[in-house]
């Protein structure tokens, strides 16, 4: 299998992209933070990398072939963790093995990927209501419990992944305008029944600030406005922000690290990493639709709307048009589980690109042998 | 498959990205002043400087009230709170917040390990004992555990408060010897503050304690309320255009002490000095966070010399003894109050222990009796009803009155302090014996509008508007019925006055008619020495009395000391010219006894009162010998004569 595999077949564009948003990363955790992240942040990086490139070796097919055993042993996971996790901050969403912790609901998202591509890979245009009916309870069962965890963040993800996959295998239009309009018609279930209090703040404090603008709910989101406004065209200069440095912005080497990023690089710059991300997008979508191998496609879609998601809600949280729920920049933000995860997510998209392109350069080369 | 599948998607992608610029770009480009302002307003603190109050000094320059350094020792909550847990106090476990912390002793003792060394240290160091420091932050912690129980149910999870990062103090007045043992040795004090506190010293104990007043600490509404003053002060000096130094400066904060009574309330503004300010500018370069600071030192209060003669003050003091009254002497030219005595007294050094015990005592000890005393003044109100009856040429220095002991008006009996009566009756002899009946009959040609009008000129029943607070108006009627005029003439009935109305009732008759300012302020200094402003009189009236008039009053107060009702108490030797009262109360037994005067006779240098409240005895054998020791103070070198 491994001799298949051409390093042309590499992407060498999207490859540096991703190299370029890295640096950026690191050196604003350096900034946010100090330089005991940014060492450990390097290390993650380079276990990412590890990772990355080991999991290139493998067919992405074959991890389809176990899709379904996966996603059983990531649910049960799930299932245990409230039994066997330890709690951060007041929720439970992390094993704990020997001084690594697991957290689940990461490896979810990307299973879900994998366990709903497997299942419609080979369906034709305009979905039965059985398929959308199973490909919807694959998504809920996982997306309930990390509701319950509480992690409604990357939960909510989930949804955008299941819509883009659906829409890619070939459902029909008014079928997914119904699925969206039934979805939009349940959500008060959803509020009533799922959310916890401080969810439910959070949620109205992002819909109405002045409400509850003392410290709460709408602490976060004001500190990260004035970080990000008085960031102005050219930005205060690396390291030079006082939001940041001046500890007032939360969350800093984390989930707000956008906005320290448009604090000290100003609009011109912040502009630049918005435009990195889109070309990495970009290159994802382009890899999706040169894939004939229709597991594959399904794939990449799916991955890189996890991308997509996780890097618009991020920063429109920051930019204080979304909700705060807890979801990091990939690739940016300060954390194992999720830059590992990315890093995951990124290999099995290279790795399709790659296959993609051998199946038939190498069958040719058969035939001509 | 579905290419065109692929376009919707990625259009879907750039439409958010798009989104995104136009809201960086309304925040950044657009709003971006707003939002810098804020940043830039939080990079600026400013933290009050305090300044050191004036001194008060008397008239030679004798010290009687100064500003000295101690220190006051806070602690952060957390450590309070720890300390107040594993104390154990009873008190605190109502709250239910406290049960859980506990329990929580046992199951994180790691976590908090060094947390109540503080306590320890410290009761062992200033040699209280734990339970003590620990007595006033009880309410402390009832109060911020509350406030968190409620933002914690508002908001549904754990908050953090300001109040919880917060320093409280446990003990006031440390000395700089153990503040220097707690600042080296930092580790075993863990969430320790020191801060400088300056403390106000009454080197002189009790001494016109009721002059001085006394400092108390601002409660929080009376804090709010300077701090709208002060604001409004500021915004409209500044929309004024003024000159606008008075921004950098503070007001009042939290926990100041002001002048509560005395000189120290009424010359607070004076006193208090302008607090400054330090302001910090934050600059971050390269992940570096760099201060600038700016300071604006505070000014000092000015300084306060009073007219006292803190020597005089004490025999005044002295020769008061433990009688419940006052004493007070004047300048009679000038109204400069030499002395003000009056007891019981309060120290002043030890208000903060003694408030609560002294404010419940019957004895009233913060009751400044010669401003705030307002009593009847007896026989001698005389003076005045004699001025004004000769004045208004209702009689005159011959008109003679029979006293049998009594008199009648409508069946009412008028009864003269001697029983046997003073037979023929003239001024002459009306005031040394202090013949009721003569004035009983001159109050009945007098009239009651006339006695009103000329007790105002003498300022009966007016503020005298010396510099002092809460001064008493006393009161004297307006009488209708010629009754009660005649119960006014011999200073009885409705009219009360206060010692210091008297004094300068006097003082007139001693001076030539001149109704004098009492006053306390000599003069007020900056803080290099310069005067700032001296005490300027704007309120001298002349009363258009006959100097024939006020001879002869002269000639009838000497006679009381040669051959009156205070003859045998030694007071001719001085030259004291005076007269005696004796106010009746209702009860038997139970006068007040005064005696008001000046001396020298020939040439006044002192008019003075005496008042004793609440005695047995008459005037003259109660007030006289007091008058007669204070003359032997105020005139040694004429004690060998007696």
């Amino acid at each position: 299998m491994i001799n298949n595999v051409s390093t042309k077949n590499f992407d060498w564009f999207m490859f540096p992209i991703l190299c370029i948003i890295l640096t950026v990363g690191v050196f604003f955790i350096w900034s946010a933070s100090s330089e005991k992240f940014v060492f450990r942040q390097l290390i993650w990086i380079l276990m990412g990398f590890t990772l990355f490139f080991t999991l290139l070796y493998f067919d992405y097919l074959s991890f389809a072939h176990y899709a379904y055993i996966i996603y059983a042993c990531v649910l049960s996971l799930l299932l245990l963790l409230p039994i066997l996790g330890g709690s951060v901050k007041g929720s439970q969403r992390w094993f704990s093995v020997g001084s690594f912790s697991i957290q689940p609901s990461e490896f979810m998202k990307i299973t879900l990927v994998l366990t709903l591509a497997r299942f419609l890979r080979y369906r034709k245009y305009g979905l039965g209501l059985f398929d959308i009916g199973i490909s919807l309870l694959l998504t809920l069962i996982p997306m309930t419990l990390i509701i319950k965890q509480p992690d409604l963040g990357t939960a909510l993800i989930m949804v955008p992944i299941l819509l883009s996959i659906l829409y890619t295998a070939g459902i029909r239009l008014h079928h997914l305008l119904i699925f969206i309009g039934a979805g939009l018609a349940v959500s008060p279930l959803l509020w009533m029944f799922l959310l916890k209090s401080y969810q439910k703040m959070r949620v109205i404090g992002f819909l109405w600030p002045e409400k509850t603008a003392d410290w709460g709910a709408g602490y976060h989101r004001l500190q990260s406005l004035i970080a990000i406004g008085s960031g102005g065209f050219l930005g205060a200069g690396w390291g030079n922000g006082t939001q940041n440095q001046m500890k007032f912005l939360p969350e800093r080497h984390t989930d707000f690290i956008f906005a320290v990023i448009a604090e000290e690089w100003g609009f011109l710059r912040a502009c630049f990493v918005l435009l990195l991300y889109l070309v990495f997008l970009t290159c994802g979508i382009g890899i999706a639709r040169n894939t004939r191998e229709p597991c594959g496609r399904l794939i990449v879609v799916g991955l890189v709307t996890m991308f997509a998601t996780q890097i618009v809600v991020n920063v429109c949280m920051t930019l204080g048009i979304a909700p705060i729920v807890g979801i990091t920049l990939p690739f940016v933000s300060y954390g194992g589980s999720s830059m590992l995860t990315s890093f995951v997510a990124l290999s099995i998209i290279f790795n399709i690109r790659m296959r993609s392109k051998i199946d038939l350069a190498s069958r040719r080369l058969h035939e001509i042998r | 498959m579905y290419p065109f599948r692929f376009k919707i998607i990625l259009i879907i992608f750039v439409m958010l990205f798009i989104g995104i610029v136009v809201r960086l770009f309304q925040l950044q480009i657009i709003e971006s002043d707003k939002y810098r302002g804020i940043s830039k307003t939080r990079r600026i603190t400013s933290s009050p400087l305090d300044s050191v109050r004036g001194s008060i000094f008397d008239r030679h320059g004798k010290v009687l009230a100064i500003d000295q350094h101690t220190f006051d020792i806070s602690v952060q909550y957390k450590y309070l709170l720890y300390g107040a847990v594993m104390h154990n106090n009873k008190a605190i476990s109502r709250i239910p917040e406290m049960e859980v912390h506990k329990k929580a002793k046992k199951s994180c003792r790691e976590c908090h390990e060094n947390q109540d060394v503080w306590l320890k240290e410290l009761s062992h160091l200033l040699r209280i004992p734990p339970k003590k420091l620990l007595e006033d932050t009880n309410q402390v912690i009832e109060r911020v555990e509350k406030l968190k129980q409620n933002m914690q149910q508002k908001y549904g999870r754990a908050i953090r408060i300001r109040e919880e990062t917060d320093f409280y103090p446990v003990a006031s007045d440390v000395d700089w010897e153990k503040v220097i043992q707690i600042e080296i040795n930092q580790d075993n004090f863990p969430g320790i503050r020191i801060t400088p506190k300056p403390k106000r010293i009454y080197p002189e104990q009790e001494l016109a304690a009721h002059i001085l007043g006394y400092m108390g600490k601002l409660n929080e509404d009376e804090w709010k309320a300077h701090s709208i003053r002060w604001n409004n002060f500021i915004l409209a000096s500044s929309s004024a255009g003024n000159d606008t130094t008075s921004l950098l400066y503070d007001g009042y904060a939290k926990n100041d002490t002001v002048g509560r009574a005395g000189v120290e309330a009424q010359y607070e503004e004076e006193l208090r000095g302008l607090r400054g300010k330090r302001f910090e500018e934050i600059i971050c370069k390269n992940t570096q966070i760099e201060k600038t600071v700016l300071e604006r030192p505070p000014i000092p209060g000015n300084n306060l010399y009073l007219t006292l003669d803190s020597q005089i003050q004490a025999y005044a003091e002295r020769s008061l003894g433990k009688n419940p009254g006052a004493i007070v002497v004047m300048n009679p030219w000038t109204g400069e109050i030499l002395a003000m005595a009056s007891h019981p007294r309060f120290n002043p050094n030890t208000i903060d222990k003694d408030f609560g015990k002294l404010i419940r005592h019957p004895s009233k000890p913060f009751l400044n009796r010669a401003i705030q005393g307002a009593l009847p003044p007896g026989s001698i109100f005389k003076i005045i009803t004699a001025t004004a009856a000769l004045s208004s040429n209702c009689i005159t220095t011959r008109s003679t009155f029979e006293c049998p002991g009594y008199t009648k008006y409508k069946n009412i009996v008028f009864k003269c302090w001697s029983d046997y009566g003073h037979g023929l009756v003239t001024i002459e002899d009306a005031i040394p014996y202090s013949c009721n009946v003569f004035f009983f009959e001159t109050a009945k040609m007098l009239g009651g509008n006339t006695l009103y009008e000329w007790a105002k000129k003498f300022g009966i029943g007016e503020k005298t508007a010396i510099d002092l607070p809460h001064e008493k108006r006393g009161s004297m009627p307006k009488t209708a019925t010629t009754a009660s005029t005649m119960n006014i003439a011999i200073g009885q009935g409705a009219l009360l006055t206060t010692p210091l109305q008297l004094v300068r009732a006097y003082a007139a008759v001693a001076n030539g008619g001149t109704l004098v300012q009492p006053h306390l302020l000599l003069k007020i200094t900056n803080g290099r020495g310069e005067t700032v402003r001296a005490f300027q009189s704007e309120n001298k009236q002349k009363l258009e009395i006959p100097p024939s008039i006020l001879s002869s009053m002269r000639m009838g107060l000497q006679d009381v000391v040669t051959r009156g009702t205070a003859k045998d108490k030694g007071l001719d030797v001085y030259k004291v010219a005076g007269k005696t009262g004796t106010a009746e109360t209702g009860r038997h037994k139970d006068n007040h006894a005064w005696f008001v005067g000046y001396a020298p006779y020939d040439n006044p240098q002192y008019c003075f009162a005496i008042l004793v409240e609440h005695t047995p005895g008459h005037g003259g054998d109660i007030a006289g010998p007091i008058a007669r020791e204070l003359m032997s103070y105020l005139f040694p070198e004429l004690n060998e004569a007696s």
